[in-house]
């Protein structure tokens, strides 16, 4: 799982691919991760041509390498194991090496799509495609909000320093339930007071 | 757990996304009728607070840590079609923003995580709510409901690599379901720790609507347990590891593992296979779902006999 602050928007916002519109950008973006993932067994030149066309694409982009690197090494120790349990396959190892070349180059797909389009845009796109609309508000409201409820979080645990109480060892599990308990509180509290506000700007 | 892009193949992934895109929808008709406007906020809020609970890292042993899942809380919080909401957006978040699941792998791990493993464990823990009343009966859901949704997740997406052919389900299903049989213990601890500090602070908030709910029957939720223990029986008993357990293993190292005088006389099943059967995982499967049934009539006939026994003494 990545923080929230490590996914802090490192490319340039007014180069080239952010700019292009979302639509197109996403279409392409999931024509070339379904013919990666449905391809059984590209040819490794057509594996080696699309890692040339994305790196182009983060090149233009001005995306950092850091984007990249931090991503892919929190992600990529899943795609290697699922890889190394692959090498039982009939295939063998040669299976396992495609897998996870496949796979490592649709996750850099995904991430480039992510780190060049705001997540409002990804959502007008879904609303487009008529996906329900209590699935949508959730979103939108899940995207909003759970920078706020981190860094509640984080408050929260400060305060609690703050405060001069460190619970003993044995208790740290039981302090950070309680902590997690007092964050459901309130964000349910907090929801009485976005739904009047939603209800102040027209929501319907 | 988050299937990545690249594993499933095309048959799995257009199953997996049919299967998730009809149960979400269901889920949000269901949730959208069921749940004033009022509470719909919440719902996103609910989402939110799962994401955000996923940053609190609990320290395990070994100096290894783990964090929350919430499905099981936010379904016995919030009740089911909202909890099956929540986690499709905390998934389809991860997945969009952080690229952590795969895109073409959604459905999968939709369908394992947010319906399979959040209703899943739902169903365990109406269950232990409705068999033990009160707090202590909910508390016990809630842990051993979390447990079952991570296992039940792990063995679903088992099913999904062995089904693409990517691993073989004698591997993928005894390492997922056998690293993700632990790693269910944290979520059932933390689980049920969130969930005594939220009814500490506000027990309205845990009570009443799931003490009436309990009184409703509970004969779909035991034809479900029994659904949950015969599929089990059948699909993963002929996979048990064939290596020696304890006992054998301490009666060969200690050399008295011939003194053994083998079955009983009348044993139905030697060594686990059904008579008559020439197929070994067949015999397997056949003498494990028998036993199920049977043991799930003794229980039932407990059950029945000590409930009335109670009742009388009331």
């Amino acid at each position: 799982m990545i923080r929230p602050d490590t996914m802090a928007r490192l490319g340039c916002p007014e180069c080239p691919p952010p700019r292009w519109p979302p639509a197109p950008k996403a279409l392409a973006a999931l024509a070339l991760v379904i013919t990666l993932a449905a391809w059984r067994e590209p040819p490794p030149t057509f594996l080696a041509g699309t890692a040339l066309v994305l790196v182009g694409a983060a090149a233009r982009a001005r995306l950092s390498w850091r984007f990249f690197a931090v991503r892919l090494l929190v992600l990529s120790p899943l795609i290697f194991s699922l890889a190394t349990l692959s090498l039982t396959a009939p295939g063998g190892w040669r299976w396992g090496v495609l897998l996870a070349g496949k796979s490592l180059l649709c996750l850099t797909t995904a991430l480039l799509y992510a780190g060049t389009t705001p997540f409002s845009s990804t959502l007008a796109l879904l609303r487009r495609l008529r996906m329900p609309s209590l699935l949508i508000t959730t979103l939108a409201l899940a995207y909003r909000y759970s920078f706020v409820l981190t860094e509640e979080a984080r408050r929260m645990e400060v305060a609690r320093k703050a405060r001069c109480f460190t619970p003993a060892k044995r208790r740290e599990a039981a302090w950070r339930a309680t902590l997690l308990g007092r964050l459901f509180l309130r964000s349910m509290d907090r929801s009485g007071r976005v739904y009047a506000a939603m209800q102040a700007r027209g929501w319907r | 757990m988050h299937l990545p892009d690249g594993f499933l193949d095309a048959k799995t992934t257009a199953v997996t996304w049919a299967l998730g895109a009809g149960g979400v929808a269901f889920a949000a008709r269901h949730a959208s009728a069921a749940m004033p406007r009022e509470r719909v906020p919440l719902v996103g809020l609910a989402a939110a607070f799962v994401f955000a609970a996923q940053m609190i890292n609990f320290p395990v042993a070994g100096g290894t840590s783990g964090h929350l899942l919430g499905g099981v809380l936010v379904a016995a919080l919030l009740g089911p079609g909202a909890a099956v909401i929540v986690l499709t957006a905390v998934l389809t978040l991860q997945c969009l923003l952080f690229a952590d699941g795969g895109v073409t792998a959604l459905g999968a791990n939709v369908v394992n995580m947010a319906l399979v493993g959040t209703l899943g464990g739902w169903a365990v823990f109406r269950a232990f709510s409705a068999i033990v009343p009160g707090r202590a009966g909910r508390l016990a859901g809630v842990a051993v409901g979390s447990w079952t949704s991570v296992v039940l997740s792990a063995t679903t997406c088992a099913g999904q690599l062995a089904g693409s052919g990517t691993v073989r389900w004698g591997i993928a299903f005894p390492a997922m379901a056998g690293i993700h049989a632990v790693i269910g213990l944290g979520e059932a601890a933390i689980a049920a720790m969130v969930w005594t500090a939220i009814a500490r602070a506000r027990p309205e908030l845990v009570g009443s609507a799931a003490d009436s709910e309990s009184r409703r029957s509970v004969a779909p939720l035991a034809a479900l347990g029994l659904a949950v223990a015969l599929a089990l029986a059948l699909f993963a008993a002929p996979f048990a590891c064939p290596w020696p357990d304890g006992l054998e293993k301490v009666a060969e190292i200690l050399g008295f593992e011939s003194r053994a005088s083998g079955a009983l006389p009348v044993s139905p099943f030697p060594d686990y296979l059904f008579p008559g059967i020439s197929s070994e995982r067949l015999a397997t499967a056949a003498a494990g779902a028998l036993g199920t049934i049977v043991l799930f009539g003794v229980g039932v006939f407990l059950a029945w006999r000590l409930g009335a026994r109670t009742s009388r003494s009331r």
